[in-house]
């Protein structure tokens, strides 16, 4: 059975064409955070793939994720406290020192930097569910 | 007899003496190569030292600002500029004629200013003190680097010790006058005598020793250099060398760092003068460790009410630039709950009076409070204690550093002690007001103090601004990587999937559809950047030749933006009426690049499902256009609409919806409505509960 992963993408022509390169997944999209937090809390995930940069939702106050360039860890953040176990990977551009480890600090397991390509996702992926496999 | 008074804890000698208790300080100069003294362990020991010369010495320090118009103009000193008699000699002179820059003569003071940066310049990556000058004179002055450019100048004022002052046994050597004096010798005896026994005669004395030795020279600083240096190889004269400068320093700093341990026992009573000493120190301090700098500002303020006997300060600043405000900065005196009601107010008309009120003379004056009652920070203050009995002081301390007025507002809460009539001030009147219930040694001290805080508070702001442009730089730069990167990285993974026929030939279609526009956003992003790139460089130039027929730009501008459009269901739509237009002479290219950007913008910050309506008119007037972009979005706030066009800014509203974008599409806006004179007018108007009618109504005169 294909491992479900959830995709969290408000560029929605790379979220359709990751889905279409990604076929060995079940890629559920989500083009915003308020929709992923949704089918995180609805769905069994085997991982979340997370933008960092991204409108902020509402409940998100914008100063704390710079508006919007760090809306990815805030969600990790609340996706990790969710479901402790499961895998998430942050898609990013930043350089940062200083976010890189509010990244790390939010409980990702992986920052993927940007430009993403799927045999570098479906690497990682793999990476991250042997590790989880190890750890059972 | 000297006054005695028990002070608060001054903040930044707390911090030292917690840090330097027992004489344990760092070496003066590090083997690496110092940042300038804001950087690394600089900070300390400037303080350090700040509060050793002032006690020490009982020694004035002095801040200069540096315009950085001034830097602009000073070449890069060579080596040779390092030790320079004219230099020097110019130091001292322009130290002690330094003016404010209210003052009329601004050949002089520009005189000044130049010979204080050259030779801090010149100083730059050598040792950050400066050393002992031909004429006998001893003194320091130290640049004040924020990001590696010099904002301003701390020095010591290049004249006589105060009397009963210690100066060490061979702190001023004796014999260190470079010639041989060939005036008058009974005058040159007495002058001996006095430079030996009287201190009052050593400033004196050094400037008459320059002027002879100019007089020897022809005035060729060159030949005098030359002169003193042979002089000084064949031992004929004990010369002063930097050497010897940086051990005097390095005694200092040891003395300072003793009178701190003292300190500790003694409960911070301080004489008087030393009082001034202090709080100049913590004023300098208040620069190199930004941290708290308000709170070392009020300390300072705290210790000027109590010597000056007055009852409040108010530290107030306004901004021409930004926003028509007067702004609460620190306070003492007041009570601390009637801050908060203080802290920012808006107002016209009555500000612009009130402030040319002030900016009328530099001394102190009072200020009929009543008056101006419209602006609500003095009306305040004016309820709380200036009714009918009293009026403040008014003391500028600079502004025409950086679009900034800095003044305070000084108060005495008892009638009594107010021993005058009141003064009506005339805007034009320069001739000083006495303000007689102030003592007149308090008086000079206050407009000393009250200067050199005004410059530490620009200096202060000015670092605050580089910092808020180096993150605004960063922040810059990710979203350049993520405008750019985004584009590529979505095309490649795209033609990936092509070429691997993932898909259907209806969702291949598609993809090559949203190819184009990726590489249409890449392309606009290209033009974009190169538009700005001419813009910096004062390259630009616009091609007025070729008629452009509007409706047709609109029409293809519209046709390229079309799937981004599509992307949130915008429908752009355009006035038919524009059809029926001549052609207009514009810059095509640029008038497309424009209306490009006006429609993303629409498109980025419109609420999905909405429209975009470009209209226009002719303006028969002007024998121009008008064109108008409307779109259904956030609100544009009046306080950002001027700032929206300023190169980076970015609304913060505008974030929230997209957190990507570089903010500088608007600036290319501003720039071509300039270059045209016409104007951009910006209304948001709302039309539901939180979604916001945002019209940008470009006029360009005779199109």
């Amino acid at each position: 059975m294909k491992k479900r992963v959830l995709l969290i993408e408000d560029d929605k022509f790379l979220l359709e064409q990751l889905q279409i390169a990604m076929e060995d997944y079940e890629i559920i999209p989500a083009s915003s955070a308020v929709l992923g937090m949704e089918l995180v809390n609805k769905m069994e995930l085997d991982a979340v793939l997370l933008d960092i940069m991204m409108p902020p939702p509402d409940d998100i106050d914008p100063e704390i994720v710079g508006y919007g360039r760090t809306t990815g860890v805030e969600i990790c953040r609340k996706i990790r406290n969710l479901k402790p176990n499961l895998p998430i990977i942050i898609l990013s551009v930043v350089r940062d020192p200083g976010i890189l480890q509010r990244i790390n600090e939010s409980g990702a397991n992986e920052i993927l930097n940007k430009p993403v390509f799927p045999g570098k996702i479906s690497e990682i992926l793999e990476k991250v569910f042997n590790e989880r496999l190890i750890g059972q | 007899m000297s006054e005695t008074l028990y002070l608060a804890a001054p903040p930044e000698m707390e911090r030292l003496l917690r840090k330097y208790s027992g004489g344990n300080i760092p070496p003066l100069f590090s083997d690496q190569e110092d940042e300038g003294l804001l950087g690394g362990k600089g900070e300390d020991l400037l303080n350090i030292y700040l509060a050793g010369f002032s006690k020490t010495y009982n020694m004035p320090l002095h801040l200069f600002p540096v315009l950085s118009n001034h830097i602009d103009e000073i070449q890069e000193p060579s080596e040779d500029d390092a030790l320079n008699y004219e230099n020097v000699r110019d130091l001292i002179l322009s130290c002690e004629n330094f003016r404010s820059p209210e003052k009329s003569d601004t050949s002089l003071e520009d005189g000044c200013r130049q010979c204080l940066e050259k030779h801090v310049l010149s100083l730059k990556n050598r040792n950050p003190i400066a050393y002992m000058c031909y004429a006998g004179m001893i003194g320091f002055a130290v640049p004040v680097y924020v990001a590696d450019k010099v904002v301003a100048i701390l020095s010591t004022q290049y004249r006589k010790p105060k009397e009963g002052a210690i100066w060490p046994a061979g702190f001023i050597k004796q014999d260190c006058c470079q010639l041989p004096l060939t005036v008058n010798d009974s005058e040159d005896e007495i002058s001996l005598q006095n430079w030996h026994g009287n201190y009052e005669n050593v400033w004196n004395e050094s400037k008459r020793r320059i002027r002879e030795c100019e007089k020897i020279y022809g005035f060729k600083s060159s030949e005098l250099l030359k002169g003193v240096n042979e002089r000084v190889k064949n031992k004929i004269l004990d010369e002063v060398t930097p050497d010897d400068v940086e051990n005097i320093m390095v005694k200092s700093l040891i003395q300072a760092s003793e009178y701190l341990s003292d300190l500790l026992n003694q409960n911070y009573r301080l004489e008087k003068e030393s009082i001034v000493g202090w709080t100049r120190a913590e004023m300098g301090s208040a620069l190199s460790t930004v941290d708290g700098f308000w709170d070392k500002i009020r300390w300072c303020l705290e210790n000027l009410v109590r010597l000056i006997g007055i009852d409040y300060i108010l530290l107030i600043s306004y901004d021409r630039k930004t926003l028509p405000s007067l702004q609460l900065h620190c306070h003492c005196g007041l009570p601390e709950e009637s801050a908060p009601a203080m802290q920012y107010d808006f107002i016209s008309g009555q500000l612009d009076n009130f402030i040319s009120k002030i900016k009328a003379s530099e001394r102190i004056q009072e200020i009929d409070l009543l008056k101006y009652r419209e602006v609500p920070i003095l009306s305040e203050l004016y309820n709380m204690y200036g009714k009918g009995t009293h009026y403040p002081v008014l003391t500028i301390s600079s502004d025409k550093f950086d679009n900034r007025m800095i003044f305070m507002v000084l108060g005495k809460r008892n009638p009594a002690s107010r021993r005058r009539m009141m003064i009506e001030i005339e805007p034009d009147n320069t001739s000083a007001i006495p303000a007689n219930w102030l003592r007149n040694d308090d008086q000079k001290h206050l407009i000393t103090i009250a200067r050199e805080l005004g410059i530490i508070v620009h200096v202060f702001f000015s670092i605050k601004k580089i910092q808020e442009t180096k993150e605004e730089q960063t922040n810059l730069i990710e979203s350049v990587a993520h405008d750019l990167k985004t584009p590529i990285n979505n095309i490649m993974l795209a033609a990936d999937n092509l070429r691997n026929a993932r898909m259907s030939p209806e969702r291949a279609s598609r993809t090559i559809n949203g190819v184009v526009t990726q590489l249409e956003r890449l392309n606009l992003f290209a033009q974009k950047a190169w538009m700005l790139e001419q813009i910096r460089q004062n390259e630009l130039t616009y091609n007025d030749s070729e008629s452009v027929d509007v409706y047709k730009l609109l029409s293809e501008c519209r046709d390229t933006m079309s799937d981004l459009a599509a992307d949130k269901s915008i429908e752009i739509r355009i006035d038919p009426e524009i059809e029926k237009w001549r052609s207009v002479y514009l810059d095509i290219e640029k008038l497309a690049l424009v209306v490009m950007n006006l429609i993303q913008n629409g498109i980025k910050y419109s609420f999905p499902e909405t429209q975009i309506d470009i209209s226009g008119w002719k303006d028969v007037v002007n024998s121009g256009i008008v064109l108008t972009f409307a779109n259904e979005g956030i609100q544009i706030h009046d306080t950002e609409k001027d700032r929206i066009f300023e190169r980076h800014y970015r609304s913060k509203e505008a974030i929230k919806t997209d957190p990507t974008g570089s903010g500088v599409g608007l600036v290319l806006v501003k720039e071509f409505v300039d270059h045209y004179k016409g104007r951009i007018d910006i209304r948001s108007i709302e039309i539901r509960f939180g979604r916001f009618l945002n019209v940008f109504s470009l006029y360009l005169p005779g199109g």
